[in-house]
């Protein structure tokens, strides 16, 4: 007799549910990556697995990027407007040197707000938050907080921009000596709040 | 007539300008090189897969400025 109906085998499919896609590298502007492979931070322990790996919303460099191309298109204005602005007239050498020497202070400014973006970054573990924080160029530190410590987790998305690139902050308060753990301007808000209340809950692998 | 030479030379806006160049790009290399120790130690504490490649392009940077700034000390 033909079978009307077959059931899935309950295994496949909590196989298909629970367990986590490939593993892939982030790439390097991206801000939201579940099980990324070959991340690791310090202090690391040997069966705990980062679950997701969180940054910035790129679209938060917009104000630096928009300082960029005004000070690249800066000399190029310069040189139009020369003949009208009372500067005495220098050696080629001189110019030459100016010229390029500014555009290497110009690439230096790019790479250091890029890499502020790049290194702060904040993860959840299946065990812990860890949160690393890139201030400046002299400064940069590492909290780390258990899961079980969290006593409430909460996010915020408000605002035009926020909205239109589904980006917020999240709030995690904590018994432990960092009252606050924040992950600022993260993309998906409400996935992350969603992953780090499931691993919580006790879940392993979460999606 | 060597110190007539060198207020001659310390009066010429041009060598002052050489020297104001030439601290300048030494004042940036120093910079660029805390920069890169920075990259360095918190590369330390956290490990990405394209951390080599960032690191790479701040050493051009650095090679850029050295090369400037020696570059400078001869033609200016």
């Amino acid at each position: 007799m033909a079978d009307i109906f077959v059931a899935p085998k309950k295994e496949e499919s909590r196989k298909k549910d629970y367990f986590p896609l490939e593993h892939k590298d982030p790439g390097i502007i991206s801000s939201f990556h579940l099980y990324p492979s070959n991340v690791k931070f310090k202090e690391q322990e040997e069966n705990e697995e980062v679950v997701l790996f969180l940054r910035r919303h790129f679209v938060t460099n917009i104000s630096w990027l928009i300082i960029t191309l005004v000070i690249i298109a800066l000399p190029i204005i310069f040189f139009i407007n020369r003949g009208f602005l009372p500067i005495p007239p220098l050696p080629n050498s001189f110019n030459i040197i100016a010229f390029i020497f500014y555009f290497t202070v110009v690439s230096s400014y790019i790479y250091i707000n890029f890499i502020a973006w790049y290194f702060n970054v904040s993860l959840v573990t299946q065990k812990r938050l860890v949160d690393i924080h890139f201030v400046d160029i002299i400064y940069h530190d590492m909290a780390v907080t258990k899961l079980n410590l969290i006593e409430d987790v909460a996010y915020t998305q408000a605002g035009f921009l926020r909205s239109l690139f589904n980006y917020g902050d999240i709030f995690a308060q904590t018994a432990g000596e960092k009252m606050h753990f924040d992950f600022l301007a993260v993309p998906q808000p409400e996935h992350v709040l969603n992953i780090i209340e499931n691993l919580m809950g006790g879940d392993r692998h979460v999606h | 007539m060597s110190t007539n030479y060198l207020i001659q030379l310390f009066l010429n806006p041009f060598f002052v300008l050489k020297i104001i160049t030439l601290i300048m790009m030494f004042v940036f290399i120093i910079f660029i090189l805390v920069v890169l120790n920075q990259v360095r130690s918190v590369s330390g504490t956290i490990s990405q897969p394209k951390t080599p490649f960032v690191t790479a392009i701040g050493i051009i940077i650095l090679l850029a400025a050295i090369s400037l700034f020696l570059t400078s000390l001869a033609i200016l």
